[in-house]
């Protein structure tokens, strides 16, 4: 907080010496931290955590439950080991397609509360 | 080794199978994907809390390929014939079968998904409760490849058997 407070009197020493600051004008985030400007900043990182897990999982998942299904669940019953593929990337489809209503909700309810 | 029934050329038509059933469901995901993500580039300049919803495409996209890989995998696997070796031609055309038929449904699916893909994302920085409609399209759109893989998982049964 106390790093917010100096923020202001960083823009009055710019006014005193008559500078036009850039900075004014532009939302609280923005004046927080004026050098970073790159989108790694903007995107919070629950929501890179999520997005690599489901990288992840719609990568893996399927083809290590083929395998597994393919030589220890039924040996040899490769259509079996198909249809489980099929079904686990279904799966993580129906996982994402929660999770990204999850988050939507809990920003609205942010922003309502915001407001 | 080439008998009257599983003539020399018999395992083209199954390396056929093979390559149509990947081919075809990648072509039909790289269009909804990049379908897709040109709109998702631009809804999410003006509203960036929207391209989680707008991702369900992608990934619906990604779920097309795996469906042509795994009918890949699985037709790959019996290339090499029964016991004897011999790879019958009857074994081609059905691997061929297998291929086309999940290659060319996820291809249908894709261009779908797409579609939709597109227009759901532009129409949903309007207007949020089109996001259960647009999910359920999206849903029908993907069961069209489902359908091709469950018709080529069917297919692969009657070599084997």
């Amino acid at each position: 907080m106390a790093a917010r407070r100096n923020v202001k009197t960083a823009q009055d020493a710019l006014q005193k010496e008559g500078a036009s600051s850039p900075v004014e004008g532009k939302p609280k985030m923005v004046t927080k931290q004026p050098k970073t400007t790159g989108a790694a900043q903007t995107v919070p990182s629950s929501v890179v955590a999520k997005l690599l897990f489901f990288t992840f999982a719609m990568i893996s998942g399927p083809l290590a439950s083929y395998y597994v299904s393919n030589t220890m669940i039924f040996p040899g019953n490769s259509t079996a080991a198909a249809a489980i593929a099929a079904v686990v990337a279904n799966v993580v489809l129906i996982g994402y397609i929660l999770a990204a209503i999850s988050e939507d909700d809990t920003d609205q309810t942010e922003g309502k509360k915001s407001q | 080794m080439a008998s009257e029934l599983s003539p020399i050329h018999a395992p083209f038509f199954g390396l056929a199978g093979v390559a149509s059933a990947m081919i075809f469901t990648s072509i039909g995901a790289a269009y909804g994907t990049a379908k897709a993500g040109t709109a998702i580039a631009g809804v999410g300049t003006f509203n960036p809390s929207l391209i989680m919803k707008s991702l369900i495409s992608v990934i619906m996209s990604g779920i097309i390929a795996v469906y042509g890989l795994v009918i890949a995998v699985l037709i790959a696997g019996d290339l090499g014939g029964d016991q004897a070796g011999e790879y019958a031609l009857f074994s081609g055309f059905v691997h061929l079968g297998a291929g086309l038929s999940v290659g060319m449904a996820g291809l249908a699916a894709g261009y779908a998904i797409g579609c939709v893909g597109n227009a759901g994302a532009r129409a949903f920085l309007k207007q949020s409760k089109i996001f259960v409609g647009m999910v359920l399209v999206l849903i029908f759109s993907e069961v069209l490849g489902l359908y091709g893989l469950i018709v080529g998982l069917i297919l692969n049964t009657k070599t084997s058997g």
